[in-house]
């Protein structure tokens, strides 16, 4: 399955029901252990990061700095995820692909990294890959959406198109577009907006009330 | 089971400090929190099956996303031989046969899963630890494998997840923050505690959110967790 085509600079692309075989010629950002009885820094050191760099890109991934002094066999899953992408923009990569990424975080950071990759990507025109099938994580994230029908075909949605059922045929709708969606059905009379946050939903529902 | 001051160092500070939890039969439960709250830290000292903090009165089973199988066929590697109606039950209901031919370091993550799942059910555990190893599975999949868990193997499990929507298929729930265990209690009665809840970064189920909000702007009168019940209530 070919992904180059979709992988651009300036641009937010996420992956659905794709392997990490598909991605093969890049590396992924994955929760793989770092299979080394050494401390954060010390590890990050030996690879040839100065203290300054390895401190900026912590502030990056919104890291504490205890995280330096960890031990990296002892790391969590989410911690693993921010070592490694410290990594890529210490390198400067341009293309940063990550594996299920919202899976390891919860709501507070996931407003934090949505910022951070939309920023890499506009200001920084570096290409964000994320494979993941959770859409809720991609509102008011991606550009585009790209799903994998089959071996050989895939499906493309714009990154504003997230009220096009044909993506729930493969994927979990939502919790807010569900809600929208099951208002427009039982014909609640709200303004027949495709909101996607809950607070231009309450606005609308405190407007009716 | 009985967890009693569990308390695990690190290099340079505690990852689970002084956790006391008691997991009764029936009462089902998620355990969450943000990312290095200590859940997967829990469950592997669990897993370790001689931790002196845990006293367990029944048999129980670790179910740890990160755990490395065996390389080889699935079929060489995990005996399916004269199986009993229920060790059946459980192949059928997982779709462990779909797998059997394939070599297991060939296994998707979901595939990978159900057989971790099977690995830990055929062992007949009163009470099962899973940590975050169904959240490849799309939603209605994973009620259905936890309903079919409880209800039909009458198996009592703690969830360990970070999809905050997963807490309402659980009548209880435990908050762990920075190692400690930050509130616990009945699920509903935990997901009232917004602001708590918020700062601790751990968000609320959607509905349970929204009917929050609705309450104090007066109208609804009490929190939901149906989004037929809630709709329902608003525009009665």
């Amino acid at each position: 399955m070919e992904v180059n085509k979709y992988i651009n600079k300036g641009h937010v692309v996420s992956f659905s029901n794709f392997k990490r075989d598909d991605f093969k010629d890049y590396e992924i950002i994955t929760t793989e252990i770092l299979d080394s009885d050494t401390l954060v820094l010390d590890y990050m050191e030996s690879l040839g990061y100065n203290l300054e760099k390895i401190k900026a890109s912590l502030q990056m991934v919104n890291g504490e700095e205890k995280l330096l002094t960890r031990n990296l066999l002892t790391l969590s899953s989410s911690e693993i995820l921010r070592v490694k992408l410290m990594q890529k923009l210490m390198d400067n990569e341009e293309v940063i692909i990550l594996e299920n990424w919202d899976r390891y975080f919860m709501e507070k950071d996931w407003q934090f990294f949505k910022k951070l990759f939309k920023k890499l990507a506009k200001r920084y025109n570096k290409a964000i890959g994320i494979i993941s099938d959770n859409v809720g994580f991609m509102i008011d994230l991606v550009d585009m959406l790209v799903i994998k029908k089959s071996e050989n075909e895939v499906l493309e949605f714009s990154g504003k198109d997230f009220y096009n059922e044909k993506i729930y045929k493969y994927l979990d709708k939502p919790k807010v577009i569900d809600f929208v969606s099951y208002l427009k059905k039982n014909n609640k009379n709200l303004d027949y907006y495709n909101y996607v946050e809950m607070k231009e939903l309450l606005k609308a529902i405190y407007r009716k009330g | 089971m009985e967890i009693k001051d569990l308390t695990i160092f690190g290099s340079k500070d505690k990852i689970l400090d002084g956790i006391t939890l008691t997991f009764y039969k029936g009462f089902s439960v998620f355990l969450t929190g943000v990312s290095a709250a200590g859940k997967t830290a829990l469950l592997k000292e669990i897993g370790s099956m001689n931790s002196p903090f845990v006293k367990s009165y029944k048999s129980y089973q670790v179910v740890l996303e990160d755990k490395i199988l065996k390389k080889g066929l699935v079929r060489s590697n995990y005996n399916f031989e004269d199986l009993s109606e229920e060790e059946m039950d459980i192949v059928l209901f997982l779709n462990i046969k779909e797998i059997l031919n394939k070599k297991i370091e060939d296994l998707t993550n979901k595939e990978m899963g159900r057989l971790k799942l099977w690995d830990a059910l055929r062992k007949k555990p009163k009470l099962l630890f899973i940590d975050q190893v169904l959240e490849e599975f799309r939603v209605n999949e994973r009620s259905r494998i936890i309903n079919y868990i409880i209800n039909r193997l009458k198996i009592t499990i703690c969830y360990a997840g970070s999809n905050i929507e997963d807490a309402l298929f659980f009548p209880y729930m435990v908050v762990l923050n920075e190692g400690i265990v930050a509130i616990e209690g009945k699920t509903l009665q935990v997901l009232e505690e917004e602001k708590l809840l918020k700062r601790l970064g751990v968000g609320l189920p959607f509905i349970v959110d929204l009917s929050l909000q609705l309450k104090l702007y007066g109208l609804v009168d009490k929190v939901y967790d149906d989004k037929r019940k809630l709709v329902e209530a608003l525009w009665k």
